[in-house]
C-alpha cells in the first residue's frame, strides 16, 4: 500500500485538470472524474496532501484495466477491502468496464456510482471505499464501512424502571435503526440530507408518512435546508436554528436519548430530527406540557402515572415559586403564616445578618454551582463535593448564623422539585425563572409574584413550537386531548391522537375492544361468558 | 437585534427607576416586627385606659443558632404596659420603647377587664376595625379582676399564656365567639353579646405551683356594657339555648337513685316562635347526644329500661340548663340567646310594633316549650360493671 505524501510538485500542479481552488465540498461537484487514472490518482492525492489517513492502493485487475482503490483508515472494515480486492486481483479476469464489475464482480452489497469528485468525497468522508477504473469516467463507492463506535447504552439521563434500557449512540445509522426497530413499516420514512460546510453532518428527517402532516414535515425540512454554517457537533446547533422564537427560556424542541420516546412522538404525529454524530434526536413539536411528560408515564399503571404527574404539575409551581414565596410572606406578609410557624422562622431568623433576600440570592445561586460543579467533576471527586456542599450548604452554614434553617429547606424543595420534571431542558428555564422572581418577589411581594406568573404565561400564550401554540391543548383549550394532560388516560381510551398536533390521520386504535374493555371494566366478563358455553355444549 | 435593545432599554429604564422607589417600599424584615400576642384592656382609677401587650422574644426561643433556650429560665416573652386616654394614644407611647414595629395581625386574643367591661367597650370597638391589621376572628375574652393580671400568669403547657387563653376559648366546651359574633351579637336586633369569662386559678398540690388561667363561663352584656356572668349549670344551657353544640359534663341522678355522669358531645336545638293567643311562645326541639362515662352505684345497662330511665334523667337535667339559662338572663335582662332575633325573623312587623321596646324585658313573659329527646349513644367498653359478673 502506499500513502499520499503531499508529493506534488510545481510541475505537476501545472498539469492538473481541475481548479483546487475550492471552499466546500459542494463546489467540486462540478468536478468530473477524468478517464484516465493517473490524473485522477493525481488529483486526489492533491486533495488529500498531508492527510495521513488518506490510504490509495493502485493495482491491476486480472487481465484488465488498471485500478485504483482508496478509502480513509480506520472508517472501513480492512478485511473486507481486503476481500474486495482478492475478488479484482485473483478471480476477476474481465474486460476493462467499471458497469461489468459492479454487475458481476464485486462482492458487496452497498454500491454507489458516482461521476464527480463531490459526491465521490462525501461518501468516501463518510467511511465508504472508492474504486477507480482506468478508462471510465465513474467511480465505485463501496459501503464497507467499519468505524469504531460506542455499544448501546441506557441512557443515564433519562432512566426508567420500566421501559426499554436502549439509548441512540453517535452513529446515525445505529440511530436510524434502532428507531425503524420500533415501527417496522415502509411509511416510516427517512429523509437525509447534509448539513454544515466542512462537518458535512448527515441528518435525517424521521417521520410517519399518513400520520404526520406533511405541512409540518416540510416546514422542518424547509427550516432545516436554510441552514448554512461550517459544522453541526451537537443537536443543540441545529435547535437554535430551527426554533420559532429564539429569545425565550422556554425550550420549543425536543431532545431525548431514547429510541421509544421517538417512535412515541412519531405515533402522536410529530417529526424527529437524527443528526450524526450525537445521541441526541430532536423532536418537534414540543409543547409545554410535554415538559411534564415522561416516557414511563406509558408504561406503569394508569392510576400510579396519573398521580405522578399530578405530583410533578405542583412541584413544578413549587420550583418556580417556593423562595420566592418565601421571600415575600416573611417580608411583606407576615399575617399570612400561622403565628406559631412564625414564630419558629422568627426565631430561626434572629441572628441572621442578611435580609430574607440576600439570603434567598446567596443560597440559590450556592445551589446552583454545587449542582454544576457535580456535573463537571470527575465521578471520583464528585461523592467529595457533594459531603463538602452539604456540609457547607448545609449544616456549617446555619451553625455560623449566615444562613436561616427555614431557607435550607425552602432550597432542598427547590432543588428537588426543578429535579422532578422530567425534561432536563424544561427544568432549566424554571430553574432561570426563579430568580427574577426572588427579585419581584423582595420588591413588591405577593404582588410582584402574581406579575411575574402572569408575565410568564403571557408569555407561554405568546409562543409556538412549528406552528403549535405552546400552551396546547390547555390553551386553546381542547378537552379531547385533556384525557393525556389532567391525567394519564389507560391505553384503550386513548382511541384518538392528540388532535392539536396536525395530523393527517387521527385515529390510534380500533375501537371495538376498547369498547368492550369500557363496558365490561376489563376482559374479564369475556372469559366468563366463554366457560358458559363450554359448560352447556357438554 | 431590535429587540435585543428594546429589552436592554427596558431593564436599564428600571433600572433607573429603582433609586426613586426606595422610598416607599414596604418590605419589612420578620424580625423588625414585634408580634403582638395579646393585648390586656382595663379600667384604670381616673377613668384612663391602660393597655398591656404581650410580645414573644425570638431571640429567647432557642433558633437553630444554639445559642437560646437555656439561659437561666428566662421568659421566651415580656409584658410590657401603659396608660392613656385613647387606645391609639397607649399604643403610640408603647411603641417608643420598642426598637420593632408592633404588629397586631398575629393578635389572637383581645383580654378586657372586668371593670372595663362593665363600664362599656364601644370605644375599643370603634378602634380596632379601623386598622386593616387587627383581626375580626380574634377571641374576645373578658376577665375576673384585672385583664392584665391573666399576662402575668405562668401556664405550664404552652410558650405563652396568650395561647393557653386561645386554646382554652376554643375548646368544643365553650361556645365559639370572636369579635365579629360579639360585633353580630350587639348590632343584630333582638339580641345582646356575650364573651367567654376567664380568671386565674393557682395549681394545686403541684411541686412548684403556677398560676393557671381557668374558664369560669360567660360574661353577658347589654348593649355595650357588661351586666353580669352565668357559670356552672347556666353556663352550659346557655350554649344550648344559643343552638350550638356545646359539649358538657353532666351529673345527673336516675330515678331510683344512681348517680351518672354523662359526656353530652353532640346537641341539636331546632328552636321556633309562636304567637298563641297573643302569647309568646318559643319551641326548642333539642337531640342531644351522649355517652356514660361513669355510674355509682353500677346500672346495668344491657337493659333497655334502664337506659330509658337514664335518657330520660339526662333530657330533664338539659332542660333544667336551659330553664336556669333563662331565669338568669330575665334576672340580668339581657337576651344573651339572641333569642329575639327569632321574632324578628319571622313576625317582623311584630316585633317592632310590640316587642321591639319593651325587650328583653318581656321575654319573662314568654312561654318555653323545651323538648328534649337525648341518646346515650355509648356507654363506653362496657355495659355494666365488670365486677358485678
Amino acid at each position: 500500500m502506499k500513502r499520499s505524501r503531499g508529493n506534488a510538485t510545481e510541475q505537476t500542479r501545472s498539469k492538473q485538470l481541475h481548479q483546487l481552488d475550492y471552499r466546500f465540498i459542494d463546489d467540486l461537484k462540478s468536478a468530473p472524474i477524468a478517464d484516465r487514472l493517473e490524473d485522477n490518482k493525481q488529483y486526489l492525492n492533491e486533495l488529500f496532501e498531508d492527510c495521513s489517513d488518506f490510504v490509495v492502493r493502485e493495482f491491476q485487475i486480472e487481465q484488465g484495466a488498471k485500478a485504483l482503490l482508496f478509502f480513509v483508515d480506520g472508517m472501513v472494515n480492512t478485511e473486507l477491502v481486503n476481500d474486495v480486492m482478492k475478488t479484482l486481483m485473483v478471480f476477476d479476469g474481465g474486460d476493462r468496464d467499471i458497469e461489468r464489475l459492479l454487475r458481476q464482480s464485486l462482492p458487496v452489497s452497498q454500491i454507489q456510482q458516482a461521476d464527480n469528485f463531490g459526491d465521490l468525497l462525501l461518501s468516501l468522508l463518510g467511511g465508504d471505499a472508492g474504486l477507480i477504473l482506468d478508462g471510465n469516467h465513474q467511480s465505485l463507492l463501496l459501503g464497507i464501512r467499519g468505524m469504531e463506535k460506542r455499544s448501546i447504552n441506557e441512557p443515564e439521563n433519562e432512566a426508567v424502571v420500566r421501559g426499554p434500557k436502549e439509548g441512540f449512540v453517535e452513529n446515525m445509522r445505529t440511530n436510524t435503526s434502532l428507531v425503524r426497530r420500533r415501527l417496522k413499516t415502509p411509511r416510516l420514512k427517512m429523509k437525509h440530507l447534509t448539513i454544515g460546510r466542512e462537518s458535512n453532518t448527515s441528518v435525517v428527517v424521521t417521520y410517519l408518512d399518513g400520520i404526520a402532516d406533511p405541512l409540518v414535515v416540510d416546514e422542518v425540512l424547509n427550516r432545516l435546508e436554510q441552514i448554512d454554517i461550517d459544522g453541526v457537533l451537537e443537536s443543540g446547533y441545529i435547535e437554535e436554528f430551527i426554533q420559532d422564537s429564539a429569545y425565550s427560556p422556554f425550550p420549543q424542541v425536543q431532545y431525548t436519548e431514547r429510541p421509544d420516546m421517538v417512535a412515541g412522538a412519531l405515533l402522536q404525529g410529530k417529526v424527529g430530527i437524527i443528526i450524526d454524530g450525537t445521541p441526541f434526536v430532536l423532536i418537534v413539536p414540543f409543547v409545554f406540557m410535554d415538559i411534564l411528560q415522561a416516557t414511563e408515564d406509558y408504561y406503569e399503571r394508569f392510576q400510579i402515572a396519573t398521580l405522578i404527574r399530578w405530583l410533578r404539575y405542583l412541584f413544578m409551581f413549587l420550583s418556580l415559586l417556593t423562595p420566592g414565596l418565601y421571600v415575600a410572606i416573611t417580608t411583606f406578609h407576615q399575617d399570612l403564616l400561622p403565628t406559631s410557624l412564625l414564630l419558629s422562622v422568627a426565631a430561626a431568623r434572629e441572628a441572621i445578618p442578611f435580609p430574607a433576600v440576600v439570603e434567598a440570592l446567596i443560597m440559590e445561586i450556592t445551589f446552583e454551582a454545587l449542582r454544576e460543579a457535580g456535573i463537571r467533576l470527575p465521578k471520583t471527586v464528585g461523592s467529595a463535593v457533594s459531603i463538602l456542599g452539604a456540609l457547607v450548604v448545609g449544616q456549617a452554614a446555619v451553625q455560623a448564623g449566615i444562613v436561616s434553617a427555614p431557607m435550607v429547606i425552602v432550597v432542598s424543595i427547590t432543588g428537588i422539585a426543578s429535579f422532578t420534571i422530567p425534561r432536563y431542558n424544561g427544568a432549566i428555564a424554571v430553574r432561570m425563572l426563579r430568580f427574577p422572581i426572588i427579585i419581584a418577589a423582595s420588591l413588591f411581594g405577593l404582588y410582584g409574584i402574581m406579575i411575574s406568573v402572569m408575565l410568564i404565561i403571557g408569555h407561554l400564550a405568546d409562543l409556538r413550537s412549528f406552528g403549535i401554540p405552546y400552551l396546547s391543548p390547555l390553551g386553546p383549550l381542547s378537552y379531547a386531548d385533556l384525557k393525556d394532560v389532567a391525567i394519564r388516560a389507560p391505553w384503550w381510551t386513548m382511541r384518538s391522537r392528540p388532535s392539536f398536533i396536525s395530523l393527517k390521520d387521527t385515529q390510534r386504535m380500533d375501537t371495538e375492544l376498547p369498547e368492550q374493555i369500557y363496558k365490561q371494566g376489563g376482559q374479564r366478563g369475556m372469559e366468563f361468558q366463554h366457560q358458559k358455553e363450554e359448560d352447556e355444549a357438554q | 437585534m431590535r429587540r435585543i435593545r428594546q429589552a436592554a432599554v427596558s431593564v436599564l429604564s428600571l433600572i433607573c427607576m429603582l433609586p426613586v422607589l426606595s422610598g416607599c417600599w414596604d418590605r419589612t424584615e420578620i424580625n423588625d416586627l414585634a408580634f403582638i400576642l395579646t393585648s390586656a384592656l382595663d379600667l384604670e382609677p381616673g377613668g384612663k385606659i391602660r393597655y398591656t401587650v404581650l410580645v414573644p422574644l425570638p431571640g429567647q426561643m432557642g433558633g437553630a443558632t444554639g445559642g437560646g433556650g437555656g439561659t437561666g429560665g428566662d421568659k421566651s416573652y415580656y409584658v410590657d404596659s401603659e396608660v392613656g386616654n385613647t387606645f391609639p394614644e397607649v399604643q403610640e407611647k408603647l411603641q417608643r420603647r420598642m426598637s420593632r414595629r408592633m404588629f397586631l395581625a398575629h393578635r389572637r386574643t383581645i383580654l378586657i377587664g372586668e371593670d372595663l367591661a362593665r363600664q362599656g367597650i364601644s370605644n375599643f370597638f370603634d378602634h380596632t376595625p379601623r386598622s386593616p391589621e387587627s383581626r375580626m376572628t380574634t377571641y374576645l375574652i373578658i376577665t375576673k379582676g384585672k385583664a392584665y393580671e391573666l399576662l402575668q400568669s405562668n401556664p405550664r403547657f404552652e410558650r405563652f399564656p396568650s395561647e393557653t387563653i386561645r386554646e382554652l376559648a376554643k375548646t368544643r366546651a365553650v361556645i365559639d365567639m370572636d369579635m365579629k359574633d360579639f360585633g353580630l351579637a350587639l348590632s343584630a336586633p333582638g339580641s345582646d353579646a356575650s364573651a367567654a369569662y376567664m380568671s386565674i386559678r393557682k395549681s394545686q398540690k403541684s411541686e412548684k405551683p403556677s398560676e393557671e388561667v381557668e374558664i369560669i363561663g360567660y360574661a353577658l352584656f347589654r348593649d355595650y356594657k357588661m351586666v353580669g356572668t352565668v357559670s356552672g349549670i347556666s353556663a352550659q344551657g346557655l350554649g344550648w339555648l344559643k343552638a350550638r353544640p356545646v359539649m358538657a359534663t353532666a351529673m345527673i341522678e336516675m330515678e331510683g337513685g344512681p348517680k351518672l355522669t354523662m359526656r353530652i358531645i353532640d346537641l341539636r336545638n331546632r328552636i321556633r316562635v309562636k304567637i298563641v293567643n297573643g302569647k309568646l311562645r318559643f319551641v326548642m326541639n333539642v337531640e342531644a347526644k351522649a355517652k356514660l362515662q361513669d355510674s355509682a352505684p353500677p346500672v346495668d345497662m344491657m337493659l333497655t329500661s334502664n337506659v330509658r330511665k337514664a335518657e330520660k334523667a339526662l333530657s330533664d337535667y338539659i332542660e333544667k340548663a336551659m330553664r336556669s339559662t333563662l331565669k338568669d338572663m330575665e334576672k340580668l335582662g339581657v337576651d344573651a340567646a339572641q333569642l329575639g332575633a327569632y321574632i324578628w325573623r319571622a313576625y317582623p312587623k311584630l316585633w317592632e310594633d310590640r316587642y321591639l321596646p319593651q325587650w328583653p324585658q318581656a321575654l319573662g313573659k314568654a312561654e318555653f316549650d323545651i323538648r328534649v329527646n337525648s341518646r346515650i349513644v355509648e356507654t363506653g367498653l362496657i355495659n355494666k360493671n365488670v365486677l358485678t359478673e
